[in-house]
């Protein structure tokens, strides 16, 4: 028997006749705030769990949070916890393609979402024969048949809800991961992920009760639910989570306003705050803030140089993956950065660098950045795709599909992927949706996606087309480009540069060689192009 | 805001919703999908429609589509 991970506020909650210490303070766009305490959340996810179990959507179904950051988003994940849903939580601004591919992939029966979203779930519903329910965050009332409104009825529900009995494998939660070939794959975790999220917090960010944490990841994403979510609760921690977009201003008056003492936050974020050079981040009085971490890209040591120079703090980057679910390798307050590296392993968790054979290379040497399985957080299965989960386990390890060294003291440096999948502002992107969709465009006859270094995104997304004939270049067209790739799939996976070409290299058997494509944008040498298709 | 129109049409393409409506006093948070990254999209589809550029620092004060409006019209202006 494992704890329901539904059930993480239970334990904080102040009980009755006593105050209820704050789990959540949501900030909005103007900066007023409205906290919520963990008793409060824990009733609230109750309502919702009997909600899912009136209208039949509990055990074992799959229930879509697709919302923007607001309190209905922790109220229904951790409902659906309770009730034994597993729960797939969606990045608000998904485009159509990328939600259909991540709806119908995991069958959901359910989703949760807000009036403004209906038009696109009606659009999307003919790719979605599972689809039974969609429940209404801003609706009082039905909208027809299974389109319900949620407020009617978490006003009729109890918040008493008696959690689903569980065990350590039993599904819990979907978060998708993109590829370099294929759909993105649904990652599978479990209710017995708990252990080392709990461990993983406490050893990095050294979190006491006392704290006031923030973790800007969104939701849809691994981090926002392992430490955005599940983690600071399990300790007991208070969180701010805020509602508006980012904005560097905005993000500081926040983090002085609040008083946030430990703040998780992205290298790209960080990037984009260090090059706006018209903001004195130094008339903010951030004297609560202890320590900062991120998280979803290596973090460049010129960012580390600003932390120290302009913020007056070492920012701690971490590592971890959507498939290890919780923090893997990290550098903590207590541990001398080495800047550019990714720190040392958690304790409980063994991490190597292994070579094709799956020795262990020596010091310095490349090779594939490999854990030793098991730990509790760690994925379960690849969404009808056990093949592909089974493929990553060779030699007792796990093996992350990330190219890195280790140095003679144990810290571990990374180096490249291991594929093509490109990492884009913390976004892993895969080259083959956005070549899809570049594809529904009636003016492309070819395309090509790659990951080239940038600054500030770390990779920005560079796409090569091969125009139909008679179609003419133009800006507009490379608009219509940019903004049809972003629509398809998210904001983020928006083509940075749009190059035009009369053929997109393969080799014989058709696959695109975006090696050549990569190297040609960079003017670097190709390599072998003995493999190429006839251009003739 | 003499360009609302046009702004309006913008919107509609970069947010791929034929049927947007705009406001002077709406948000990033009034309109899904508009948040830092498609914001960058829609300065660059605002640029090309109107021939118009823009520098960051411009565009750091930026809080509303009226905010836009006005930093369209004054460029138009001049």
């Amino acid at each position: 028997m494992a704890k329901n991970l539904g059930d993480v506020c239970q334990a904080w909650s102040g009980g009755a006749g006593r105050p209820d210490p704050v789990a959540l303070r949501l900030v909005r766009p103007d900066l007023s705030s409205h906290d919520h305490g963990f008793g409060a959340i824990d009733a609230l996810a109750g309502q919702f769990a009997n909600v899912l179990r009136d209208i039949g959507q509990d055990q074992g179904r799959v229930v879509a949070l697709f919302l923007p950051k607001c309190i209905e988003v922790f109220a229904s994940f951790l409902g659906s916890l309770k009730a034994k849903s597993v729960v797939l939580p969606l990045f608000a601004n998904f485009g159509d393609l990328a939600l259909v591919d991540r709806l119908a992939d995991s069958g959901a029966s359910c989703i949760v979402t807000r009036r403004s979203s209906l038009p696109r779930i009606e659009r999307i519903r003919p790719s979605l024969p599972a689809l039974e329910v969609v429940l209404l965050v801003d609706s009082e009332t039905d909208q027809g048949p299974g389109v319900l409104s949620l407020p009617a009825r978490m006003g009729r529900a109890k918040s008493e809800f008696a959690s689903a009995a569980v065990d350590d494998d039993t599904p819990a939660l979907i978060h998708y991961t993109s590829g370099s070939t294929g759909k993105p794959k649904g990652v599978l975790h479990v209710h017995g992920a708990a252990p080392h999220l709990e461990r993983s917090m406490s050893e990095v960010m050294q979190l006491g009760r006392d704290d006031v944490y923030w973790c800007t990841a969104d939701h849809g994403w691994i981090t926002g639910t392992s430490y955005g979510i599940l983690a600071p609760w399990l300790l007991g921690i208070t969180q701010i989570q805020v509602m508006g977009s980012f904005e560097p201003g905005y993000w500081f008056r926040i983090l002085a306003e609040q008083r946030v003492s430990v703040w998780y936050t992205a290298p790209t974020a960080l990037r984009m705050l260090a090059r706006a050079d018209d903001i004195d981040y130094r008339s903010y009085d951030l004297s609560a803030l202890r320590a900062i971490f991120s998280v979803g890209e290596p973090l460049n040591p010129e960012i580390g140089r600003w932390g120290r120079e302009v913020l007056e703090r070492d920012i701690h980057d971490t590592w971890f993956q959507t498939e290890t679910g919780g923090i893997m390798i990290a550098n903590r307050p207590g541990l001398a950065i080495r800047p550019g590296s990714m720190g040392k392993p958690v304790a409980s968790i063994q991490a190597a660098v292994l070579d094709d054979q799956g020795r262990r290379c020596p010091a310095r040497t490349t090779g594939h950045l490999c854990l030793r399985y098991p730990w509790t957080s760690m994925f379960r299965d690849y969404l009808h795709r056990t093949d592909s989960y089974r493929a990553k386990f060779a030699y007792g390890y796990y093996d992350s599909g990330d190219l890195a060294y280790e140095d003679e003291d144990g810290y571990f440096w990374f180096s490249a992927r291991n594929d093509d999948v490109i990492n884009t502002s913390g976004h892993l992107v895969s080259p083959f949706e956005v070549e899809s969709a570049l594809l529904e465009l009636a003016e492309v006859a070819e395309s090509g996606a790659v990951g080239v270094p940038d600054p500030v995104l770390f990779e920005k997304i560079v796409v090569f087309v091969a125009l139909r004939k008679g179609v003419q270049a133009s800006d507009e067209l490379r608009l219509k480009i940019r903004l049809h790739v972003a629509n398809r799939l998210s904001a983020a996976a928006t083509p940075q540069d749009v190059v035009l070409v009369d053929r997109i290299p393969k080799n014989k058997s058709g696959k695109i060689l975006r090696r050549v494509l990569r190297a040609r944008y960079l003017g670097e040498d190709p390599g072998d192009l003995s493999t190429i298709e006839d251009q003739a | 805001m003499k360009c609302q129109a046009v702004l309006r049409e913008v919107f509609q393409q970069v947010f791929a919703n034929p049927d947007l409506e705009i406001r002077p006093d709406m948000t990033p948070n009034d309109i899904d999908g508009w948040d830092s990254m498609a914001h960058v999209n829609l300065v660059a589809a605002i640029e090309l429609r109107f021939k118009v550029k823009f520098g960051s620092k411009e565009l750091r004060g930026v809080r509303t589509v009226g905010d836009l409006g006005r930093l369209i019209d004054g460029k138009l202006a001049q």
